[in-house]
């Protein structure tokens, strides 16, 4: 009997579902020692990590009003990736779209739904104008989309910071309150989980049922054939990253809007980041795209409930990067399958 | 001295760091390997100067130790994306996040608190004599004539004068004939990504001894990312990459003493004028090289890993 390792050009689902169990498991186990080295009874922390987050009212509600901006950036970063675009800017449209629904919502003076819609396009002409320049970049100029888009989000930031200090500075450094708000659902949770919900569907069935998202999938399998079958790869590039930006400034509309209800620098928190993570555990299907928000948004919880027990909340960031390192190995150790070849039996 | 000349004398310290980032990126992604975790590495390499200067008082034994914290992320990305051969730009980001993190988490304590030691300037003689170009050039400390003359000047050499350095570049630019001319692929990326995150980590450290003093959790903010960008503005070529690593260092400095001596332009543009530029210089030059674009671009291997099996 000889044994072989080969490498397949697809990973089947049920070695990727295996390993990335595993890889679950590893940082459970790594978070669980680390807590323990620092002073605390592993069991009762994790006890307490998940009662609290799936027991308590207050637990789920910070589940779900995280679910809703991590939907839509790992939307908006998947969406790029049906392109192999990394949409690293999710960050700064996120502010951008932010910032420009806190404008209208202060500056406007109708009452009620008109006022949301027109906060949440403002929202996601903020999220599209801070994608423009990369786009256009991009298509005219073949410039990496990687850097201009992460340039952009330190600019945001910037941005942010010279707002509430000067043209929309409220009480310390954050806006005013803004008068709109979002229809609740359940205690704090709004209607944003529902929109985003929504984005999400949409987009899975506009990729998976319609001509667009065909014609989509062929510019990103591949270019040539894409260029022989006489489609234009850099109108679909642009419309692509337009949507993407759009998805992120929806998201910061949402979570001003909905949630914070006053526009402060770190009111994104990373989630434009997490958007990436959130896309790549996604594996490209926009419907896994609500499992893999919710793990984040669990790891995001429990940063949370770790900083009342005053722990550095730079465990997120770390959790986040050991979680995407780990799932960039699993990924490709799913191609690798192992193989028995018996040699022929003699016959007699 | 008049303000023009403490500028440049700044921007040439402030450009040191972005500088040495950017070479250890471009010696990585020259045997095709794309490391985008150099903002990370540089915030960890930051936090190890501080803490080892703070405990041992003396700034060369500072850079070693962070020399050996480079080391070992570098073994462990080159064991992610070159041994396992896991995707490079996931590898990347992940050690970005990681390495800000830990950064983060590590440095916590020591926020704010100013470095006992730091590197001395050391004028050359004769030289320094020279009375500006003396004091903005020759009158620098040690690394500051490393990052700018000895290691591009040795890399230089080696890559493109020796044997080995053919190598390094045929497995860049294509590792299937490397290897099947008897070039030991994987090693060879294995040492120049090491190398590499090293240069990433002893950037950080540098910042910390010679320039900035202090950690704080904002202290790189972005420049690892605009030394990854220095290696695509300056085309892969090194003196380009120094050159703009200079200017970027000069708007890093513009940045400072615009606040510091309160000019009449707000600090929002101050403070995001080194991404604004960094933009601009992406787009810029993209135009300029189209014609010539055979010329001046990447690596051909640059970012896909290198199966035997495919041969």
């Amino acid at each position: 009997m000889q044994t072989y390792i080969r490498r397949l050009s697809i990973a089947p689902l049920s070695f990727v579902t295996l390993y990335r169990i595993f890889v679950f498991t590893i940082i459970l186990l790594l978070c669980v020692l680390t807590a323990w080295g620092y002073g605390f009874h592993p069991l009762s922390l994790t006890y307490m990590i998940l009662s609290v987050s799936f027991g308590t009212r207050v637990g789920l509600e910070g589940i779900l009003l995280y679910v809703t901006p991590l939907l839509l950036t790992g939307a908006a970063c998947l969406l790029a990736f049906r392109l192999w675009i990394v949409n690293n800017g999710a960050e700064g449209q996120f502010l951008l779209g932010s910032l420009m629904s806190t404008w209208v919502g202060l500056h406007c003076n109708f009452s009620g739904w008109l006022c949301i819609v027109l906060a949440g396009l403002a929202g996601i002409a903020g999220g599209v104008l801070w994608i423009l320049v990369p786009t256009l970049a991009k298509i005219y100029a073949g410039v990496n989309e990687i850097l201009t888009t992460l340039m952009l989000n330190f600019i945001a930031t910037f941005i942010i910071i010279y707002c509430v200090t000067g043209p929309l500075a409220g009480s310390f450094t954050s806006s005013p309150i803004i008068p709109i708000h979002l229809p609740l659902l359940w205690g704090n949770v709004h209607i944003g989980i529902l929109i985003a919900l929504f984005c999400v569907f949409i987009l899975a069935w506009v990729s998976t049922h319609t001509k667009w998202g065909y014609e989509l999938r062929v510019c990103g399998a591949s270019t040539q054939a894409a260029h022989y079958i006489g489609l234009s790869v850099n109108q679909y590039l642009f419309i692509i990253m337009l949507i993407s930006g759009g998805l992120s400034g929806l998201a910061g509309m949402l979570e001003v809007v909905g949630t914070v209800h006053r526009l402060q620098p770190g009111i994104s928190n990373g989630l434009g980041y997490l958007g990436i993570v959130v896309s790549i555990l996604a594996r490209n299907s926009f419907l896994s795209l609500i499992p893999s928000a919710l793990l984040i948004a669990f790891i995001l919880n429990t940063s949370i409930i770790l900083q009342t027990q005053q722990l550095n909340n730079a465990i997120t960031l770390i959790i986040t990067g050991l979680l995407l390192l780990l799932i960039a190995i699993a990924d490709e150790l799913a191609h690798y399958q192992y193989i028995k070849i018996y040699p022929k039996q003699k016959e007699i | 001295m008049d303000i023009a000349t403490n500028l440049l004398y700044f921007s040439i310290i402030n450009g040191g760091g972005i500088v040495l980032a950017s070479i250890g990126e471009w010696l990585s992604e020259r045997s095709g390997v794309l490391n985008l975790g150099i903002e990370g590495l540089m915030s960890l390499g930051a936090v190890t100067a501080i803490i080892a200067v703070l405990s041992f008082h003396n700034p060369w034994i500072a850079l070693i130790i962070t020399c050996g914290v480079g080391a070992i992320c570098g073994i462990i990305f080159a064991i992610c994306a070159i041994i396992i051969k896991a995707n490079q730009v996931l590898c990347g980001l992940a050690f970005t996040m990681l390495g800000i993190g830990i950064a983060e988490f590590i440095g916590k304590p020591y926020e704010g608190i100013i470095a006992t030691e730091h590197l001395q300037p050391m004028p050359i003689p004769f030289l320094s004599s020279i009375s500006t170009i003396g004091y903005i050039v020759f009158s620098q400390n040690i690394m500051v004539y490393l990052i700018y003359i000895i290691i591009p000047l040795t890399i230089y050499v080696v890559f493109f004068k020796t044997q080995h350095g053919l190598n390094v570049r045929a497995v860049g630019e294509n590792p299937e004939a490397a290897d099947a001319v008897g070039v030991p692929v994987t090693r060879i990326r294995f040492f120049y990504s090491c190398l590499g995150t090293i240069l990433g980590t002893l950037a950080g450290g540098y910042l910390i001894l010679a320039s900035v003093f202090t950690w704080s959790g904002g202290l790189i903010a972005g420049q690892g990312w605009i030394a990854i960008a220095l290696v695509m503005l300056g085309r892969y070529r090194l003196v380009y990459m120094i050159l703009s690593g200079v200017f970027f260092g000069f708007i890093t400095a513009i940045g400072f003493e615009g606040q510091v001596f309160n000019w009449p332009i707000p600090p929002v543009i101050l403070n995001s004028l080194l991404y604004i530029f960094a933009i601009i210089f992406a787009i810029f030059p993209s135009f300029l090289a189209k014609n010539n674009s055979k010329k001046w671009r990447a690596p051909a291997a640059l970012c896909t890993p290198f199966f035997r099996s495919n041969r």
